[in-house]
């Protein structure tokens, strides 16, 4: 729970950061050279207080200066002390079985598992390829031929996705670039072809 | 050769671009996909593509890209359609057709 240390109503710019060093109030901007962001620090108000320790001071949403306590290394998060005194059935099972000595290998155990897995990111399947095929092949065949297999493939694909068959999704994906190997050497010899026409046709008129 | 520069030379139409051209006057604008459902094992997935652009660079069809919706991922699909120009050489290749078959069963 925050504690209101200074009442000072500062005006908070909604760009730059507000931090608490000592017992000042300090704004940093960043400005903006060529390809470089620069920080620049200013003082804007003192607080008039006496930091302890054991406390994180911050300005406020109301731009007033606010601490809170620091939680040591070994305090438990809010969401951990509940899963502590509420365990699930297994945990409980395993505390009846091997005594309280495994208390804290199960709340280890019991952390491991409460961590949501992390968010990723994920491309529809030969966004990257595409870019590949764009190097080797001319604009007109990649967007009649190869495109429109890309195209086929993300949309299977994302139907075994939305129907929750990742195998069939990974089945899209294997048949798929297969099409696209078999389709890149039809391709070859035609776009060989007429890159040599090209060529040809440039030192002729050049 | 004809007043506007074309041969007047029947154009021959390989077997799986009169099957595209057929599937096409029978069922309207379609996706690839479709036509290698439809074409019975005989298209396949992989080369399908390279026979139609090769077809719309003959003139035989055209093609579009779908309009695609908002939310939708991935690339727009392309739909094929097939040109006047393609229609009168899938007639005329299919009379030319019937007209030697008599002639080669003998």
């Amino acid at each position: 729970m925050a504690e209101k240390i200074a009442k000072l109503k500062l005006w908070r710019e909604p760009e730059a950061l507000y931090f608490v060093r000592a017992s000042e109030v300090w704004k940093r901007t960043f400005i903006t050279k060529g390809s470089e962001r620069i920080a620049v620090d200013n003082k804007i108000a003192t607080g008039g207080f006496v930091r302890e320790d054991g406390y994180r001071y911050f300005v406020d949403r109301n731009g007033d200066v606010s601490r809170e306590k620091r939680p040591k290394s070994w305090e438990l998060t809010i969401r951990e002390r509940h899963e502590f005194t509420n365990p699930d059935p297994i945990y409980k099972l395993t505390d009846i079985l091997l005594g309280s000595r495994v208390r804290n290998l199960r709340h280890q155990i019991s952390c491991i598992i409460a961590t949501p897995p992390r968010s990723r990111l994920v491309f529809p399947p030969g966004t990257r390829l595409r870019g590949w095929l764009g190097i080797l092949f001319s604009k007109r065949t990649c967007t009649h031929v190869f495109d429109p297999i890309i195209a086929d493939m993300q949309l299977e694909w994302t139907e075994a996705h939305k129907a929750g068959e990742s195998s069939k999704a990974a089945m899209v994906k294997v048949r798929c670039s297969w099409d696209l190997l078999r389709a890149a050497m039809a391709t070859l010899p035609i776009s060989i072809m007429r890159w040599v026409w090209d060529v040809w046709s440039k030192l002729s008129t050049g | 050769m004809s007043r506007n520069g074309k041969s007047d030379q029947l154009p021959v139409p390989s077997p799986k671009e009169v099957l595209v051209m057929q599937s096409l006057i029978q069922n309207g604008e379609q996706y690839g996909l479709q036509l290698v459902d439809r074409s019975a094992g005989q298209l396949r997935r992989g080369t399908v593509y390279v026979t139609l652009e090769r077809m719309e660079h003959k003139g035989y069809i055209t093609s579009r890209q779908e309009a695609q919706l908002p939310g939708a991922i991935g690339l727009p699909r392309r739909l094929y359609k097939l040109t006047g120009h393609g229609e009168r050489v899938l007639l005329a290749w299919e009379s030319y057709a019937l007209a030697v078959t008599p002639t080669l069963a003998l």
